[in-house]
């Protein structure tokens, strides 16, 4: 039987998130009146775990699409376009925005296949200049600065 | 009353205000122009900006956002026939025809004389109704308001697009998310998982911006063919006499059906434009025309789209429930900054609701101007290409999240949503209705309670009330219909592939 494997998997992790965030509701106390705290979330929980195995069940149901060639070339820029922004989230309140934001956009831009060296630097500095003025100078919102 | 509306006219007016609804109505325009950059990801990464200006006009600057990226919709609808909106997605079947046969300029004119049209006469509808239906809502008690949101939340089956039990799931992770944290029924921590990260739940701009924008972002990472536009300048953009009259009255044909569908919860723009233009077509003595570059095609899409924004916006400004999904967004933009919808807004802030009314209908005004000035601009907007874009829209993000609540937390939130968002593209999991449970979740749970507290556990409250006892019928014959549309759309996919 063909089976739609991403319906397939979807469905198996909505029963599991359902499952788990139903187990962590049995801790909490009934109400005498009212809605106990646990009584919406089971509510939600169940239904998710409902929907999931309805969903398990319409994947062997449902034809298997054909087969996707995988995209190495997506792939690499996806895991890089991630680093790129988890190295940048932890270095912020380091570096501060104003240093650090320039070297984000470069990367960015050359992830998305901006090759001019130039033209990706004017975009880097350009881009973190205005919104740095814009949200510091204008909406005082304090930015992180360099603290190291 | 009037002094309400002039006072909303004078707020519009002062240059500074003005000068931002402008930049409002300019994005929205870039926006709505932009293929796969939607209206509610304009919405949202204009909300970190709006987070600073007074509430009054950061609302008129969301209106202008809102109204004119229905419009910019059309401008890559017409010149690439890739709609820039969804709801712009009928536009492109005679705007592209148009702009081949060298009438790009005519197409995008009739375009927006049918938007400003459609904005103002819906503008018209939201200032009598929206009062109305809010006088009406103030009769409501804690079982109504449940009920309310209940059948808010069956909007989710009609805006899941193509499978109704994915709309449900998101729906349902939506409805989720809210209930994280500490309860605001009695403070206890829930569905934290011992996460420590968990107990402050999740706040919901961050989650926004990562659903919708971020995981756009890495969306068009692998989007790898850049459309050719069919023209590179544009000229003759105004219409000739028998031409504007040949648009006269697909206009009013847009005009009402818009306008009817953006009142019904749960429909929406594209929804709208498809009907408006099969019934134009039905009706029309040229129906051969259609298809193939009518004018009458394109001033039909568009006048319907923008015409749904004024009636999309009455359930939302007096109940409190999104007339489809880019108001829903909108819903959230509003709480965000401070506004509350619902009919406690139209008794307690008259002075909000008609300085929306008044700046209503000077954004359309603007959009008529700034929309003339981009059909000659057009084809430049459209060369922006995302690696330029893609990371200004990134650091935007970045801020947006972050000034919240100056917290680099919210911005990993933002990522891992960023994340959660694509895998649920990619899933076919659509993304609205996340949204609609994570708004009217919360909704549900504390009037319920209340309504509980009050009766005394008597559950039977719900369906004693005649409003609450209709509203939860709706839900119900809400639901049934689009189970039935669903059941149907299956039988005929199953016949055609057979």
């Amino acid at each position: 039987m063909a089976v739609k494997k991403s319906d397939l998997v979807n469905g198996l992790l909505i029963v599991i998130l359902g499952l788990v965030f139903y187990i962590s509701t049995l801790k909490i106390k009934p109400a005498k009146l009212g809605l106990s705290p646990a009584d919406f979330p089971r509510l939600i929980t169940i239904a998710m775990m409902i929907c999931g195995v309805a969903l398990v069940l319409k994947s062997f149901l449902s034809k298997s699409s054909s087969k996707k060639e995988i995209d190495f070339g997506f792939i690499k820029k996806f895991v890089a376009l991630i680093v790129v922004f988890i190295v940048y989230v932890w270095l912020l309140n380091k570096i501060g925005f104003l240093y650090l934001t320039p070297f984000f956009v470069f990367g960015t831009a050359y992830i998305f296949g901006m090759k001019k060296i130039y033209v990706n630097i004017l975009l880097s500095i350009g881009t973190t200049v205005v919104v740095y003025y814009i949200f510091s100078r204008v909406f005082l919102v304090p930015l992180p600065d360099f603290s190291l | 009353m009037l002094s309400y509306w002039i006072d909303g006219i004078k707020i519009a007016l002062q240059p500074s205000n003005f000068m931002l609804i402008l930049l409002g109505v300019v994005g929205g325009i870039i926006v709505g122009a932009l293929p796969g950059v939607t209206s509610s990801m304009g919405i949202i990464l204009l909300l970190p900006f709006t987070y600073y200006l007074g509430p009054k006009i950061a609302l008129l600057m969301l209106v202008g956002m809102y109204c004119a990226s229905m419009f910019g919709g059309s401008i890559s609808a017409i010149l690439l026939r890739t709609p820039g909106t969804p709801s712009a997605a009928a536009t492109a079947l005679d705007g592209f025809p148009l702009a081949q046969q060298g009438k790009a300029g005519k197409a995008l004119s009739a375009a927006l004389i049918g938007s400003f049209i459609g904005g103002i006469a819906s503008g018209v509808c939201m200032v009598l109704l929206a009062p109305f239906l809010a006088k009406m809502a103030l009769k409501f008690g804690p079982a109504e308001y449940f009920s309310l949101a209940v059948f808010g939340l069956t909007i989710i089956a009609s805006v899941s697009g193509k499978s109704l039990l994915k709309g449900a799931i998101s729906g349902l992770i939506g409805l989720l998310l809210a209930m994280i944290g500490i309860d605001n029924i009695r403070g206890t921590e829930r569905l934290t998982l011992g996460i420590p990260q968990l107990e402050s739940g999740f706040e919901f701009l961050p989650v926004l911006i990562g659903v919708f924008a971020v995981s756009e972002v890495i969306q068009r990472l692998e989007k790898k063919q850049q459309i050719e536009q069919v023209t590179k300048n544009i000229s003759g953009i105004w219409l000739n006499w028998s031409e504007f009259r040949s648009i006269l009255i697909p206009i009013c044909f847009g005009v009402v059906i818009g306008t009817i569908i953006g009142v019904i919860p749960g429909t929406g723009g594209t929804i709208a434009t498809f009907l408006a233009y099969n019934e134009l077509r039905r009706w029309s003595k040229n129906k051969e025309k259609f298809g193939q570059g009518a004018l009458e095609g394109v001033a039909v899409c568009e006048t319907a789209n923008n015409a749904v924004t004024g009636g999309a916006m009455v359930p939302m400004l007096a109940l409190s429930i999104p007339g489809d999904a880019v108001t829903a967004v909108m819903l959230g933009a509003l709480i965000l900054i401070g506004v509350r919808p619902g009919p406690m807004m139209f008794a307690h802030n008259p002075d909000m609701i008609y300085t929306l009314f008044a700046g209503w209908f000077i954004v359309q005004f603007l959009m008529l101007i700034v929309g003339f000035a981009s059909i000659l601009i057009a084809p430049n907007i459209l060369k922006i290409s995302d690696r330029v874009l893609m990371p200004i829209v990134l650091v935007l993000c970045i801020v947006g999240s972050f000034s919240l609540r100056n917290n680099i937390h919210d911005v990993a939130v933002a990522l891992i949503f960023g994340v959660i968002g694509y895998l649920m593209r990619k899933g076919d999991f659509p993304l609205p209705p996340l949204v609609l449970g994570m708004i009217l979740g919360p909704e549900a749970e504390q009037n319920l309670n209340r309504a509980l507290l009050v009766s005394k556990n008597d559950w039977t409250i719900l369906f004693k009330r005649p409003i609450s006892l209709g509203l939860l019928v709706l839900a119900i014959i809400s639901v049934t219909i689009s189970l039935l549309g669903s059941y149907r759309a299956s039988k005929k996919k199953g016949a055609a592939n057979a």
